[in-house]
């Protein structure tokens, strides 16, 4: 009796659950490996088995590695400026100076909004303002087409990701660096550790697990990274600038081959895994 | 002397401080100026500020983003993902919390290892499976896909908060009788709150201004959220500056006015998240 309320119970409270996560990502995941071995165009009734031709097709052309190489250089690039800037910036809102609350406030602003409507903005900042303001002060570096050159497109993205992503990591930097005991400063400050000193060997090891989970924030979303790509660069110049979530969708609604873009919707899922996986080992060892 | 230097620190401080939010405003700003200018004046000097405001620009915006519709639909998506996902994380988070063993542990397992599965690796079987169900070009799609993709990490900040609820208070419950939901819904849930508003914030502006999902399930005119149409808009009048920037602006005023309503808990949010997930 008692038992089979139990799992009744069990039924009510897991139920939704288990249903909703088979639905959208347990059935879709094991599909995507059969669709993956064929050359579905999205459309047809019959999905056509190709075996690993996809594979073979994605390893011998460069277009996913061209995307694989940029989304990892702009990942490593974001990963290091968001959380080094981020840090820093929070490291100064926890001077308990007044007005803090209100500069975080606007350094966090960004971070509320959308990617397309971020990239739209600064398409026009990229387009017109900068050009403005290099003629108005005789800056040339200004004055270049950021969008228009594959190395100037690559750093507006990486200034677009940073200038929205930098509120996440000050914001958990602020709780890590409040969190920092204050007698901890103190004795450091005894011992005589100048600022510095104090801050990267007594406050920052104090911020693991903080600065643990801004890694893997940073480093899963700009890994992920889609919307801007849309909105920013399309993708461009000539193609530089596509990410891999963006190239898997462009293979499948603008090129038809839904068979082919699974196939390298699971070689990117392999890929983050591997990443995470490194991480979590890596954070687990330096968390002891 | 001392005194001097903490004082020089502190001025260099608020000096870092204000060219920073300068920076992180200005791209606002740049849009907010030239947003009431007509187009020759916008492309001429993007600088200077508006001679007269020209608001018929912001009429022409609104028409060409049906903004009211897309308001309506990116609102009743956001509500009732946020309002699932809530519910189902919190039940399930509690129950397996409170029964960690045997095939709950393996479920558990199976929720944190979703987050590992990037959208773009499901998103096209997910296609087929939500056609089989009949669901295409339904608001449910997109929900669907929402409480699915955004579940394991409301979850596990969930579980965070359950694990902080000591035991005797549900089982003082079950000795007065409650049954299991009644528990739930009337011990659990209150104290859970802090916890709950952290996943409703974090949920709340991720969905509102998710765009990936959105445009696979929901990019008909009849569904199309913010986002969507902002894109649609852009397509259509990239170059016309003078629509094309009232309309960013438009967009971002219901996300700004929650902000600065929530401020608060938005911050908090987003500490708590990062301790407990």
């Amino acid at each position: 009796m008692k038992n089979r309320r139990f799992l009744r119970d069990s039924a009510v409270f897991l139920l939704p659950t288990i249903l909703v996560l088979t639905i959208v990502v347990v059935i879709p995941f094991a599909i995507g490996f059969y669709l993956s071995l064929t050359k579905w165009n999205g459309v047809s009734s019959k999905m056509g088995f190709v075996g690993l031709a996809n594979f073979a097709e994605l390893i011998a052309k460069g277009k996913f590695y061209r995307s694989l190489w940029f989304t990892v250089r702009i990942t490593a690039v974001v990963v290091v400026l968001v959380n080094v800037l981020g840090t820093l910036i929070a490291e100064m809102l926890t001077r308990g100076l007044r007005g803090s609350n209100f500069f975080r406030a606007g350094y966090y602003l960004p971070n509320t909004m959308g990617g397309i409507v971020v990239g739209f903005i600064w398409q026009f900042v990229f387009v017109q303002g900068f050009p403005a303001i290099g003629a108005a002060l005789g800056i040339p570096f200004f004055q270049q087409q950021w969008l228009g050159t594959e190395a100037t497109a690559f750093w507006g993205l990486v200034i677009v990701t940073c200038w929205q992503s930098i509120g996440f990591v000050m914001i958990v930097m602020i709780a890590a660096l409040s969190g920092v005991p204050q007698d901890l400063k103190e004795a450091a400050a005894i011992d005589g550790a100048g600022y510095w000193r104090t801050f990267l060997q007594i406050k920052l090891p104090h911020c693991m697990p903080y600065i643990s989970t801004c890694l893997f924030w940073t480093i899963s979303l700009t890994f992920k990274m889609f919307d801007l790509n849309i909105s920013l660069t399309s993708g461009g110049p000539f193609g530089s600038t596509t990410s891999i979530s963006q190239l898997i969708y462009q293979d499948a609604f603008s090129n038809n081959r839904y068979g082919y873009a699974t196939a390298e919707a699971l070689v990117f899922f392999v890929i983050l895994f591997a990443i995470t996986s490194i991480q979590s080992f890596a954070m687990s060892r330096r968390e002891g | 002397m001392r005194s001097e230097k903490d004082l020089l620190a502190k001025g260099l401080t608020y000096l870092i401080m204000a060219v920073l939010l300068v920076l992180f405003l200005a791209p606002f700003a740049i849009a907010l100026i030239n947003s009431f200018k007509p187009l020759d004046q916008i492309i001429l000097n993007p600088l200077a500020a508006p001679s007269q405001l020209q608001w018929g620009n912001y009429l022409k915006a609104w028409q060409a983003l049906s903004f009211p519709s897309a308001l309506l639909n990116t609102s009743l998506i956001t509500v009732v993902s946020v309002g699932l996902l809530v519910l189902l994380t919190a039940m399930s988070s509690y129950w397996i919390t409170r029964h960690h063993f045997g095939a709950f542990v393996v479920l558990e397992k199976i929720i944190t290892g979703t987050a590992l599965v990037p959208f773009a690796t499901i998103m096209l079987p997910l296609v087929l499976v939500i056609r089989v169900m009949g669901l295409i070009n339904t608001h449910a799609a997109g929900i669907l896909s929402y409480v699915g993709i955004g579940f394991p990490l409301a979850y596990l900040i969930m579980c965070g908060g359950v694990k902080a609820i000591p035991l005797d208070m549900d089982e003082a419950a079950t000795i007065d009788g409650c049954s299991a939901l009644r528990t739930f819904f009337s011990i659990i849930v209150p104290v859970m709150r802090p916890t709950i508003v952290t996943v409703v914030i974090s949920d709340l502006f991720w969905v509102w201004n998710e765009f990936q999902i959105a445009l696979i399930f929901l990019n008909t005119s009849k569904l199309r959220t913010i986002q969507l149409a902002i894109n649609q808009m852009f397509g259509q009048f990239s170059t016309k500056w003078d629509i094309a920037l009232p309309g960013l602006l438009i967009s971002l005023v219901p996300i700004l006015v929650v902000f600065l309503l929530l401020q608060k808990h938005v911050v908090a949010g987003v500490m708590n998240g990062a301790v407990k997930g």
